[in-house]
Formats: structure tokens, sequence, C-alpha cells
């Protein structure tokens, strides 16, 4: 059983039934229509994402659904899902956004936590670095927030 | 540790008082300054999708548009990077902080407290993530931290408005100090002899002397309020509620005194040697004595309801949960009765010395020995789940509460453990010049009662906020 997407910029992809089903979104769009050959248009996804999506859910094909809280706010990703998500921003951006448009949790866990990963132990200036952040604390407020940091942390 | 005399605390304000400076402090802690709300996110169109929308939905098009705007001009600011040249980021470039609100916090939710912080320092925008209250709120639950508003706050303070972030830093400065072992420690000295016993709660402290006294100190000023005179020996055990107090002492007999008026309502006589310790619930009052027996007496009639023989030994300990009684005797053991019939439902064998002490809370058992061991026991199957090793004498006192073991004994230390691993926390050496006869502790403060004649109150929350969170 094979199923249709059609990404926004009319891209027309063929994919396994159980593949797409990681989607919830296309999920519950199939139990809606039912079984038909018209593709099922994504409007907010391109080709370019959608086939990164695509291979992400071949490859998770197998994975258990979990619902454990706590295992998805693990922030542990695996060496696989890591080499995935060596992408550029704007790329990381967009599977970010497909993934919730979508509705695929894991994929989406996955991306938050690659995000969280590389706020994670840095400076404020390192992290203004990577995101392409410009600073627009002016130096009072800057040394008014350092003074709470302190105060918050206690070591 | 930080010891300082307990003068400076006769200047601070009692929190029971609301005066004018409170009510702004309260205004300004309390109300959050809800970054989405803020005149900034208004009128800026950089606020992209901040009225949430399900997941599972697109975005509404409107924004949908935006988005795709944003792409097209970082397309041609990402390039200018990759060749090189003079390059000043803009705001459009800050790809991540346009994600939605739900995404966002979704991303925060993976970033320890140090990282929150330092988001603040960023910029404007992401400093308005790490003052997300939602996400603090969630980390408070997820720690399991109460919140619980004062009924004298209440007028002051909605609880739609609660800055989460400001009491989660109180509660967790509170926990970073019980794992350092910061504390304030104020020595309340008034017996004239070594101190028994003691219980607290947030306005007071009352103890029980060899001095035969029973005194009440004001646990804000640490000052002796009250002291009430009537046993005819050392003051052992007490126990108080709201409606009573009840005493019990080396002179066999037990008083039961008016809360409210602090006058005896009762003396309890039975007992043929010293009364080792008291309990009572909304029915019963049970005493267990040196004389090796438990008697139980209903509450306002006071009439004798049952006397079990508990022990081959000095009961030295009990403790009430529901109708359980737990005992601990010289005899080496523990035991587990029903109150209702009187009936021994369990027995705990292990120790090699006398059993001195014991907490308990309806599943868990913690004893101390003169064998210098804490155990844990499961409480139903009667097996021994740990041991505890670290004093250096007897085990005289210990409280149980929410997986942390406080104890203390005759070498002068106390000692924090935690309950799940055993593993000994903190151990403060120099608290007493002598034996050690009781402690209790709260999530705010270590109180404990010596031969020193001193009262020690280890407060961990000096300085914090923790009207609403313990």
């Amino acid at each position: 059983m094979s199923v249709r997407l059609l990404s926004s910029d009319s891209e027309d992809f063929t994919v396994a039934k159980e593949v797409a089903e990681r989607s919830m979104l296309i999920k519950n769009m199939l139990e809606d229509v039912g079984d038909n050959d018209n593709p099922i248009p994504l409007p907010n996804v391109t080709a370019k994402i959608l086939r990164k999506v695509i291979e992400w859910c071949e490859h998770h094909l197998g994975d258990p659904v979990t619902n454990d809280e706590n295992e998805r706010r693990n922030t542990e990703i695996d060496e696989w899902d890591q080499k995935f998500m060596e992408v550029d921003q704007e790329t990381l951006f967009d599977i970010i956004l497909a993934a919730n448009y979508l509705d695929i949790k894991p994929l989406l866990d996955v991306g938050c936590k690659t995000v969280a990963n590389m706020i994670k132990g840095k400076t404020a200036e390192e992290i203004r670095k990577i995101f392409n952040i410009v600073n627009d604390l002016t130096p009072e407020e800057e040394a008014q927030i350092r003074k709470e940091n302190e105060w918050a942390e206690d070591r | 540790m930080n010891f300082k005399g307990h003068r400076q605390y006769q200047h601070r304000h009692s929190q029971y008082n609301v005066n004018d400076d409170h009510r702004k402090y309260v205004e300004q802690n309390l109300q959050q300054q809800d970054p989405f709300n803020s005149n900034e996110s208004q009128h800026s169109s950089r606020f992209l999708g901040y009225n949430v929308t399900p997941s599972t939905r697109p975005l509404p098009s409107s924004s949908r548009q935006r988005t795709r705007h944003h792409v097209e001009k970082r397309t041609s600011a990402t390039l200018l990077t990759k060749r090189g040249s003079f390059y000043l980021p803009t705001a459009e470039n800050d790809l991540i902080s346009q994600l939605p609100f739900e995404l966002i916090l979704q991303i925060i939710q993976h970033l320890d407290l140090h990282s929150m912080l330092i988001l603040g320092l960023v910029s404007r925008r992401w400093r308005s993530f790490s003052l997300i209250g939602e996400e603090w709120h969630r980390r408070m639950q997820q720690q399991g931290w109460k919140f619980h508003l004062p009924n004298y706050l209440q007028p002051y303070v909605s609880l739609d408005r609660i800055d989460w972030r400001y009491w989660y830093i109180q509660r967790y400065r509170l926990e970073q100090r019980w794992k350092l072992g910061r504390v304030n420690a104020s020595f309340l000295s008034d017996h004239k002899d070594g101190v028994y016993c003691l219980q607290f709660d947030d306005r007071k402290i009352i103890s029980g002397s060899r001095d035969r006294t029973i005194k009440i100190w004001d646990a804000v000023s640490f000052q002796c309020v009250r002291t009430l005179v009537g046993h005819e020996g050392s003051v052992l055990c007490l126990h108080y509620n709201q409606d009573y107090l009840v005493t019990g002492s080396s002179d066999a007999t037990v008083i039961v005194w008016c809360m409210r008026e602090l006058k005896q309502l009762t003396r309890i006589r039975g007992h043929t040697a010293k009364i080792s310790e008291i309990c009572f619930n909304d029915d019963y009052l049970i005493s267990g004595s040196r004389d090796h027996t438990i008697r139980i007496t209903r509450m306002k009639t006071w009439e004798l309801v049952r006397v079990i023989p508990a022990h081959d030994g000095h009961i030295n300990a009990i403790k009430l949960h529901g109708s359980h009684l737990l005992s601990a005797s010289k005899d080496r053991t523990l035991r587990l009765w029903d109150i209702e019939t009187g009936q021994l439902l369990q027995e705990y064998v292990g120790h090699d010395d006398a059993v001195s002490c014991a907490a308990f809370d309806g599943t868990t058992i913690v004893s101390g020995s003169l064998d210098k061991t804490i155990k844990i026991w499961n409480a139903q199957t009667g097996e021994c789940l740990r041991t505890l090793e670290g004093h250096l004498g007897l085990v005289r006192a210990l409280s149980f509460s929410q997986g942390r073991i406080v104890s203390a004994g005759y070498d002068q230390s106390i000692r924090v453990w935690d309950a799940d691993t055993g593993e000994c926390l903190l151990n403060y050496q120099d608290g007493h010049t002598a034996w050690v006869f009781d402690v209790k502790f709260d999530e705010k403060r270590i109180v404990s009662a010596s031969q020193d004649r001193n009262i020690l109150v280890m407060d961990f929350a000096n300085g914090l906020d923790t009207r609403c969170i313990c």
C-alpha cells in the first residue's frame, strides 16, 4: 500500500503507507477520506524538506511509540538522528515547522532537542553567534540581569 | 557551617504582619510581567505565531505569509555570510526565535536552569523566552515542588498572575542549600537543664526539659514566650496539635494541656515507669513506657481502653499512623500493632542492640539504635531494606519525610541521609556540645534539642521567600 504526497512546490512523492502514517496529520486524513489515488497536498512543506522528513520516517519506521513524558524529555539524541540533524539552521527551522505541521512528535522532539543542545553550556555571546542574534539589551539591563542570575544560582 | 547568633533575627519582619512595605514587595514579586503582553509584542510583527495554534493545525494564513516573507529575506542574508563579506546580523536572521510559541516552549523545556538564565542575557526577545511563566510552573510541578498561596496573601494576588520564575528560583535555592548544607544557626537557651524533646511549626517551638518545664518559643523571634510547670520529673516527650499539648515525664504521668489557654486539662496515671513517647489522634492517646507496656486512652473522656504488654524491655519510642502503631524497644526489636484490636501485625528484627528511636510513614519504617546504625524497613513485609552506618554512638532521634532522613545522637552530630540511596548527605558536627536528644525537620529547618541545654535551629531558608512554597 502506498500513498502519494504533494509538496508545496508541486513535487509528487510516493511513499509506503506505514511511512506516511508516522505523520498523525496524514494518518487522520487517510482515515477520513479512505483509499484513493489523489495525492495529499501538503501546502506547508517544500520538496526539499519533505524529502528529509520521509528519510527520517523511513529510518524510524519500526520505532515503538512512546508516550512517556520523561523519555521524551531526555535530551539524548541517538547517533543517526544527530547526523540527520547536521543541517543549516534554515533547514533545521523548516524541519521543526514541518514536523509540527505534519504532527510527527518524535521528529519534533529531535528537532527541539537539537536546538536546545545548541544553547546548552554556551555563553550569551556564543548563543548570539550561533543564531545570528543582535544584542539589543542596554549595558545597564545586562548588568541587572547578570546580578539577578548570580543570585539565582547561589553556588 | 555559617553560625550566627540569634540576635539578627530580632529585627526581622514578622511574616504575619502585612504592612505597606510588605504589600509593595508582594506586588512586585508576585505579579508576573508577561513578556507576551508587553507593548513591544503588540506592535512588532516579529512576534509571529504567538497566538497559540494547536500543533496539528497549519498556522493561520497571515503568519504563513509572514514566514515565507522571512524565508526570502533570510536566504539572501545567508548568502552574504557565506561569501564572508561584512555581515551585520539583523533580527530577521534570528530564525529560531521566529518559531511559534508552542515550539519555543518545547525547546526551552530541555534547558537546564543555567542555560535558561543565560538566555536572559542574549537579547530582549530571547529574554522573553527565559521569562515564560508556563515553563517555570511546569518545572515546579516536575520537581514535585508544591505551591500554596496562604490566606493572608490572597487579597493581593490573583492566581493567574503568579510569577512562577520567581517562586521556582526561591525553591531551587532552598534545595541548593540543602545540597550544600548552608544554614543559619540560632541557639535558644533558656532551659536550666538538658532539653529532651521538641516539636515545631512556622509560629512556635515547644520543648521539654530535664528542668521539669515545658517552654513555648516564638519561632520567628526565638524568644521564650511561656513556661509551663506541672511535672515532678523530667519532661521526656511531647506532642501537640492545634487543640492539645500532651507531655510525658519521668514522673510516670502524662499531662494533657489545652493548647489555647495552656492550662492542664487532665493528668493520666497508670504507667509504673518513665514515659518515653506519646502520640495521639482524634480518638486515642497512646503512651509507651519503660514499664514495657503501651497504654491506649480514649481522647476527651480519658478512660483507659487497652494496655498492650508490647515488649520484653523498655519501650523507647512509639509512632502512630492511622490505626497502626509502631513500637521500638530495648529488646532490639520493633513491632507494629493494630490499636483497634491490640493485635501484633509485624515484627522487625535485625538491630544488634536496643532500638532507641523510630519514624513511620505508613509504608516505610526508619529506626535508630544503640548499635550506631539506622535501618530502613518495609513496614508490610518486615524486611530490612537498608542499613545506614556513620554515627559514632547511640542514634537517639530521627525524623523521616519525603525521602529525607535527619538523625542525631550521642556522637553530638546531626546527619541528613537520602532514604532512597542510603547516602549520608550532610553531617553537622559542631552544632551541639553534648548528647543530642531530639531532632525534627521540615522543608526549611532542622531543629534539635540537646543535653547542652540548647535548642539549635538550623535555617536553610534564611533570606529566601518561602511564603508560598513551604
